[in-house]
């Protein structure tokens, strides 16, 4: 009952972490902001972190699982953490706009902690092993529907991204699509 | 380049969807072809980091 009880708690954390990409999304189609690769390499962690809830989601729970956990939220935290240092000197300015008045990347650093103070709680929650026989688990409704967004969401990214960087290095500071210009 | 990062982790989670641990059926993907997917995205993902993170170092120091 317990492990159900994780099982949808991780269901719910990919849920957020596409709903938070969606959001990236949506801030970069609607208000024209371009993400730079520091906010690209913070969205990379979100998606490399989603992997690790997936799964959980589709093999089951195990402790090298919520390894990849920690390790991808340490990986945007860190990436987040850089690009609050370039802009934590006064006169430094600031890239994109306020949310509530924190930027992205203050957010982004906000979201990895709390994952790993969230990932620390699972962990003493949950009971492991939770394997079916054939190396997978039964996923329910919420389950599968969250691991198909979760795919939908970051294969959306790879769309956006080749559209704003193509296939090269992306500009330090882009103000167009790259892509979408080269084509007129 | 980082186009190909979120291409690398769709795959990957892809692969997880559609794959199982014990394969005996030719029709459905080996699981270990998500992790070795997933581990190229984390190792050019590190890559890209120290790349742009060694950018605009004067600001910092």
């Amino acid at each position: 009952m317990l492990n159900v009880m994780v099982r949808n708690i991780n269901a719910l954390g990919l849920l957020g972490i596409a709903f938070i990409l969606g959001i990236g999304l949506v801030m970069q189609v609607v208000l024209d902001e371009l993400p730079c690769p520091l906010c690209l390499l913070q969205r990379i962690g979100f998606a490399l972190l989603m992997y690790g809830f997936m799964l959980n989601i589709v093999i089951g729970q195990r402790f090298s699982h919520y390894g990849v956990i920690v390790f991808a939220a340490l990986f945007g935290a860190m990436a987040s953490l850089r690009q609050i240092s370039l802009h934590v000197i006064p006169g430094s300015g600031t890239y994109g706009s306020a949310v509530f008045g924190y930027h992205l990347y203050t957010w982004s650093f906000l979201l990895f902690t709390a994952t790993l103070l969230a990932v620390g709680v699972l962990l003493m929650l949950s009971r492991m092993p939770d394997m079916d026989i054939d190396g997978t688990v039964k996923m329910n409704l919420l389950e599968r529907s969250a691991c198909w967004i979760a795919v939908v969401t970051v294969a959306l990214n790879v769309i956006a991204t080749f559209l704003e960087c193509g296939p090269l290095v992306c500009a330090d500071n882009p103000v167009d699509y790259v892509m979408l210009k080269s084509l007129g | 380049m980082m186009s190909l990062l979120f291409l690398l982790i769709t795959a990957a989670m892809f692969a997880l969807l559609m794959g199982r641990a014990n394969v005996s059926d030719a029709r459905v993907l080996d699981i270990r072809i998500s992790y070795v997917l997933y581990g190229i995205a984390c190792v050019l993902s590190l890559y890209w980091f120290s790349y742009h993170a060694s950018q605009h170092l004067d600001i910092i120091l």
